[in-house]
């Protein structure tokens, strides 16, 4: 597989929040280099470009990684640690994009170092809302560091 | 100082002997003086008895004269007879008044005339018959022995006289010793009496007292003995010099050692300890003797069916005046029952730790998982409604309405639900707590919910409290909430925040004049899912009471509320408000 330039990579289990997801993106014009994956494991072998991503280039990280807590395979939080943990993934911004805004996680997420906890709202345009205004901060306000 | 009884009887019957021997002695003294009175009462009589026979025989000498002369009898037998007689009471007379120096003077004085006379007689025996009585001579003789007969009886009746007072004085004394003596005798006997009957009465009442002692020490010692059998406490006694032990029955049965068995020492103790607890049991004995410490320790004994008993000893240790240990006196209670109990709450609790984990790990995936699905309903209706609504029939789009807006209701229950769980088991952190700041942050809160009413809240000064900040938060939340919810007929809506004595203690409160509630139903208000109005009507899950009630009674204090229907509602809470209060209350 190979892959050009992302700019967002969304780690999202369930396929109807991933469609969702896109379609709150692309309504608000911001789907253009997205790709999503299906578990913890996945996000971190495109992240290191390990294993299906092995060819991938290391020199252009996402601006930004919405992350679903709870994923097969290696939970979001393990996800969080093993990003924060490495030099060259240690930047990226990372926002928590859950359904459950239990306080350990919060608590936890923010001891590792996430950017940003973001509960799903049930209600579509609520939830179209705030993809919105995610991708909107992320992607085109916020200033990440140069790799 | 209290005297001791052995001690008052001794000086009872002390007193009383000694006294009884001083009146033994005082009596015999009077009795033996009143005797010697009585003898010379009886001496003095004697005498002029005596004195009367004297008298007497003066006159019988005459007589027997004068018969003599007149009868012209030739015999003078009679008449010397008489004299020898005379003279005989005479030696008498002064053998009785030896004792008396004046009547023997008088004596004394008395026997020359009497002698003198006696001899008058002679001549006139030895002159012949013949002289007649009318012959002078003998006329003048006769005449001189009656003047010499008369001085005499003078002289003893002066003596008699003498004996007469005598006698009347010694009598006197007699009678007066008589009395005395007898008063005496009474009075120390009745002063013995009374000395007995003291000393019995004091003795009784000592010894009714012991007897008193002796009861409530039987009766303590019977509950001593019934306390140590209900509390089945054994007790225990070793006389560590000799090594010998003591042990009681209930000790015997606790240590399955046969109740006939009475001498034991101290191995037959150690040997049915579990090996694993010797040490230990070694270990608080060698303090307790080193130390003079308490003996305290907890150990397991085996019994010889093989089961093993837990056994909580205590004792304390006898020292001589050097230090050196003479024996321990202690107790053994079982405490296998509280060991096992102790034991299954342990197990309990893990039982309960594992079951509130397996809660927290479902309210999680419920709060995770349920919402995934509703949210994808929700959105493709959503989806469906703007990519296809021109191509349906106005009916298929209302009914998509109605999914979503039973997705929303959806969600908000399992919101609800998730809060009440999470206020259930939410780790509580107290601190003190500005209340009436609080207050306005939520009142401020809640306003921009309902940015279309206008609403006037009041609030007033509130005592700080010491709870937890995000707890007590939800509460006013909640509270504050309905407040503005139910006031939403109300043309000029006014809701007071307080805190005011009631009859159930100080509690902060939330008035409102909405809709109210009639108070027959106060009793489901605060159950979950217990609604007085349709959704429809007033929108809302039925869960928002029972999360602030459960708050409350998790931080130690109460909730309740008064209603009246179409004038308002007031809902109370008390809380701990200062830092060591909290403990008081259920939590």
């Amino acid at each position: 597989m190979t892959l050009g330039y992302i700019e967002l990579l969304l780690a999202e289990d369930s396929p109807t929040d991933r469609e969702l997801t896109l379609l709150a993106l692309r309504s608000n014009k911001l789907a253009n280099q997205i790709h999503v994956v299906e578990d913890g494991a996945e996000a971190l072998d495109f992240l290191f470009a390990r294993g299906a991503y092995a060819n991938r280039q290391l020199d252009h990280p996402p601006k930004v990684i919405l992350l679903d807590l709870k994923l097969p395979k290696i939970d979001g939080i393990e996800v969080l640690r093993q990003v924060r943990a490495h030099p060259q993934t240690a930047h990226i911004p990372v926002v928590i994009l859950t359904s459950s805004a239990e306080e350990r996680d919060v608590v936890e997420s923010y001891h590792l170092g996430v950017n940003s906890y973001i509960v799903k709202p049930v209600d579509f345009e609520q939830f179209s809302q705030v993809v919105r205004q995610l991708g909107l901060y992320w992607l085109l306000l916020n200033q990440s560091p140069l790799p | 100082m209290r005297v001791s009884l052995q001690f008052k009887i001794l000086a009872g019957f002390g007193f009383s002997f000694i006294m009884l021997c001083l009146i033994a002695v005082a009596s015999y003294r009077s009795l033996s003086h009143l005797t010697s009175s009585n003898q010379l009462v009886a001496h003095t009589q004697e005498t002029i008895a005596g004195l009367n026979a004297l008298e007497a025989g003066i006159q019988e000498i005459q007589i027997a004269y004068r018969t003599i002369i007149i009868l012209e009898e030739p015999t003078s037998d009679r008449f010397t007879e008489t004299v020898v007689k005379l003279n005989q009471q005479l030696e008498f007379v002064q053998y009785l008044t030896r004792d008396n120096p004046r009547q023997q003077q008088t004596l004394q004085q008395l026997s020359q005339p009497l002698q003198a006379y006696l001899a008058s007689f002679q001549p006139l025996l030895n002159q012949p018959r013949t002289i007649t009585t009318n012959d002078p001579q003998r006329r003048v003789a006769l005449s001189a022995q009656l003047t010499q007969s008369h001085h005499l009886r003078e002289r003893l009746g002066e003596m008699k006289k003498l004996e007469n007072t005598l006698l009347f004085q010694r009598s006197q004394a007699a009678e007066a010793e008589a009395r005395q003596t007898m008063g005496l005798i009474v009075a120390g006997n009745l002063a013995g009496l009374l000395v007995m009957v003291g000393a019995a009465f004091l003795i009784r009442r000592d010894l009714r007292l012991r007897l008193e002692v002796e009861q409530k020490l039987q009766r303590s010692e019977e509950r001593l003995q019934l306390a140590l059998q209900s509390g089945e406490v054994g007790t225990w006694h070793w006389d560590i010099v000799n090594d010998n032990l003591a042990w009681s029955d209930i000790f015997k049965k606790m240590w399955d050692v046969p109740l006939s068995q009475t001498i034991f020492h101290y191995d037959d103790f150690i040997t049915r300890v579990h090996p694993e607890d010797r040490p230990r049991i070694n270990q608080a004995i060698q303090l307790a003797l080193q130390n003079k410490q308490q003996y305290q320790v907890e150990y397991r004994i085996v019994w010889r069916n093989g089961e093993i008993r837990y056994i909580a000893a205590q004792g304390i240790c006898l020292f001589n005046p050097d230090g050196k240990p003479l024996r321990m006196e202690g107790l053994v209670q079982d405490i296998t029952r509280n060991k096992l109990a102790a034991q299954r709450i342990e197990e309990l609790n893990r039982e309960l730790a594992a079951r509130i984990e397996e809660l927290e790990s479902f309210s999680y995936s419920v709060s995770h998982d349920l919402r995934t699905p509703l949210r994808a309903i929700d959105g493709f209706s959503r989806v469906v409604l703007e990519q296809y609504g021109a191509t349906l029939p106005p009916e298929a789009q209302r009914y998509l309405g109605l999914v979503r807006n039973g997705t929303k209701r959806m969600s908000n229950l399992i919101d609800d639900l998730l809060t009440l769980s999470r206020v259930t088991r939410q780790q509580i952190k107290r601190q003190k707590i500005h209340q009436t700041q609080l207050v306005h942050q939520c009142v401020d809160e809640i306003r921009e919910a309902y940015p279309d009413r206008t609403i006037e809240v009041n609030i007033a000064d509130l005592p700080t409290c010491y709870s937890d900040p995000v707890l007590v938060k939800q509460v006013w939340t909640n509270l504050l909430a309905n407040a503005f919810k139910y006031t939403r007929s109300q043309p000029e809506a006014v809701i007071q925040v307080g805190f005011r004595e009631t009859p159930d203690g100080a509690a902060y409160f939330v008035q409102d004049n909405g809709i109210g509630f009639d108070m027959k139903y106060v009793g489901k208000l605060f159950g979950v899912f217990q609604r007085l109005h349709s959704s429809e009507e007033y929108e809302g899950t039925g869960v928002g009471l029972a999360i602030v009630r459960r708050i409350v009674n998790r931080l130690g204090g109460r909730a309740w509320a008064e209603g009246v229907p179409h004038q308002g509602a007031t809902f109370y809470f008390t809380l701990p408000l200062q830092e060591d209060s909290y403990d008081l209350g259920v939590h």
